[in-house]
């Protein structure tokens, strides 16, 4: 079996256990979750608030728009590549928030204060799991440049803290506890992970028309399924829901 | 509060991206001069952050409050559709009309 295949595997298990401590121990996660978002916002003053905002809004606009570069300039299959890893982890992402419908620590902790408010459900971090795979899809691209192992190391050191300061920019704004941030993360990295073992078929798929009509047929019948799940898990999973957690919500955004 | 079902349209964006880059050859890989790369960048940073500021301020505002109603999810797919082939699809063509990038067909190693 390939490393890429072990890390896959890895992954998955990482992944598993996390499902299931999620649902054991949902109650005493969200619990400590909201109370370190509290403790983090200890630090709290006017110029944190607009550094972390800042870096919420550019981490989601810079991800976004890092397809360009790599599509025009770098090379155009990766380019589609990264656009349909990025893409598929907001798709997966909403699809697990309505899945989950699990509530933001300041709907449910009336000591974390909301810095931003985000009205969907929380888990897993959107932030997290779109920002994780696209910044280790551009370090992977990073250290494909045959380059000396330490300049590779400080590259991904350097891509590892973007990470990671997305996922401590969430907590500080309280719109995730910290266990919402690792399973958006690890969910993230799932996909990445899948999409660069299954990058040949991918770009085989979607992007070299070799066989046009039967990859229009494949892409049509996948769109109509991929557009048809969202509709039928939002109108057939009927989500735990409190009054207390929309009144809270409420009550921070008109305030 | 929303439920995440028109956000979980922006996969049109993929499609999008599908049907724009069929507009494009595919054995085609631009090429510009470092001049003009830094112009045709700073063009798309202005039409894209437009863009996204355009779309998540109002355009995806007014979208979510149609959540409950099916309509507002397929108007937010198609608006990504289109959204993801005008990125893949037509910018490129665009520049390619205007002589900032040119399109040379060399066999292409995936």
């Amino acid at each position: 079996m390939s490393s890429n295949k072990w890390l896959l595997l890895i992954q998955f298990g990482i992944l598993g256990v996390l499902v299931i401590l999620d649902a054991v121990f949902q109650e005493d996660i969200q619990q400590s979750g909201a109370q370190l978002d509290y403790n983090i916002q200890f630090m709290r003053n006017k110029h944190w608030d607009n550094l972390f905002l800042l870096i919420g809004q550019a981490s989601k606009v810079l991800i976004t728009i890092a397809f360009i570069p790599l599509y025009l300039d770098h090379s155009r299959l990766y380019g589609q590549l990264y656009t349909f890893v990025v893409i598929t982890a907001i798709y997966m992402n909403n699809i697990l928030k309505m899945l989950y419908s699990n509530p933001r620590p300041y709907w449910t902790d009336d000591n974390v204060d909301a810095v931003t408010c985000d009205s969907g459900f929380g888990n897993p971090s959107g932030h997290a799991m779109f920002t994780a795979p696209g910044i280790m899809f551009l370090a992977y691209i990073w250290c494909l440049n045959k380059q000396s192992p330490t300049a590779n190391i400080l590259k991904f050191s350097f891509c590892i803290f973007m990470v990671l300061l997305v996922g401590f920019d969430r907590l500080y704004l309280g719109v995730h506890s910290y266990a919402q941030v690792i399973l958006g993360w690890t969910y993230g990295n799932l996909i990445l992970t899948t999409c660069i073992l299954f990058k040949t078929h991918i770009n085989h798929t979607l992007f070299l028309q070799g066989r046009k009509d039967k990859n229009m047929l494949f892409i049509t019948a996948a769109s109509i399924i991929l557009i048809t799940i969202p509709i039928l898990i939002y109108y057939l999973h009927d989500p735990y829901w409190l009054s207390s957690w929309s009144d809270r919500y409420l009550s921070v955004t008109f305030t | 509060m929303g439920r995440g079902l028109v956000e979980s349209a922006n996969f049109g964006m993929v499609i999008g991206m599908y049907l724009g880059c069929m507009m494009v050859p595919q054995d085609g890989r631009f090429k510009s001069t470092r001049g003009r790369r830094v112009i045709y960048y700073f063009i798309l940073l202005c039409i894209l952050i437009g863009v996204y500021y355009l779309g998540n301020v109002y355009i995806d505002n007014v979208l979510k409050k149609l959540e409950p109603y099916i309509l507002g999810y397929f108007i937010f797919y198609i608006y990504r559709v289109i959204l993801g082939a005008g990125f893949f699809g037509g910018i490129p063509r665009l520049f390619v009309k205007l002589n900032l990038i040119s399109l040379d067909n060399i066999i292409y190693k995936s």
